[in-house]
């Protein structure tokens, strides 16, 4: 059986570019999101590998400032 | 929000307003850094095992009542109140500095996640030179200043705090506070 094509009611030029400019920013915000909480535990391992606890302290702020991220 | 919900112009046309803020959480946060500074001095007469005991218990408290059993009854301290707008008051830039301020000292508005109370249970216990508890604040701020700083490009901002929110709500609170947890068993 055939399906019904709805037609497009909206501009499709301008909503291929809201559309892009939608994913490129959602993408690039995943990536923050992930930084967010990959840095710190990264920059740790990192403090704990060179000895310096100024580096992990600094990626502990980091992280639980992140994760207050909805709270204002 | 101290952002327009569009960017309308370059991206660098609202940097002040966001560059304001990232100094407010940063002055805030390392205030509050050098005050828990001050209070780890009381745990300096304790030995190793006392400190890793402590904060093994105020772990399991932190989590018992942020997600376990105890959550409902009893209330960690915290601010139970949103930053006023009246911050605002003078110019948009004076008021993102005063608002930064605020949240970044992590006590005047609500803490929902465990991480923060790893961190203060950390920075007391761990007995942190000076420059070590200013590093702690300011990573704290600079944390607390990534939601404006992500907003600064997004072109649509509106729909970048939702996505932002949405994402910061599937990190894991659990995982972060694991974290900090493990950096903080390392170094106190």
């Amino acid at each position: 059986m055939r399906q019904h094509t709805p037609h497009l009611l909206t501009d499709p030029a301008t909503d291929e570019v809201a559309g892009a400019n939608r994913l490129a920013s959602t993408g690039s915000l995943q990536s923050l999101q992930h930084a967010a909480w990959i840095a710190p535990a990264v920059l740790v391992g990192l403090g704990l590998a060179v000895g310096s606890s100024s580096l992990v302290v600094l990626a502990l702020g980091l992280a639980a400032g992140a994760s207050l991220a909805g709270s204002i | 929000m101290l952002l327009r919900p569009a960017r309308t112009g370059p991206v660098g046309a609202e940097t002040h307003i966001a560059l304001a803020y990232l100094g407010g959480t940063l002055a805030g946060a390392t205030t509050s850094a050098l005050g828990l500074w001050l209070l780890a001095g009381f745990a300096e007469p304790l030995p190793a095992p006392g400190r890793w005991l402590l904060l093994a218990l105020g772990t399991l408290l932190v989590a018992a009542i942020k997600i376990g059993p105890l959550a409902g009854r009893i209330r960690l301290p915290e601010a139970r109140r949103q930053i006023p707008a009246s911050v605002f008051g003078g110019s948009l830039a004076r008021g993102a500095f005063r608002f930064g301020a605020e949240l970044g000292t992590g006590m005047r508005t609500y803490a929902p996640t465990m991480a923060p109370y790893l961190l203060v249970l950390a920075l007391l216990l761990s007995r942190p030179t000076l420059g070590a508890a200013l590093c702690a604040g300011a990573g704290f701020g600079l944390g607390r200043a990534l939601p404006v700083m992500v907003r600064l490009g997004a072109a649509d901002r509106l729909q970048a705090t939702l996505d932002y929110a949405r994402g910061m709500r599937r990190l894991p609170d659990l995982a972060t506070a694991v974290t900090v947890l493990l950096g903080a068993l390392a170094i106190v």
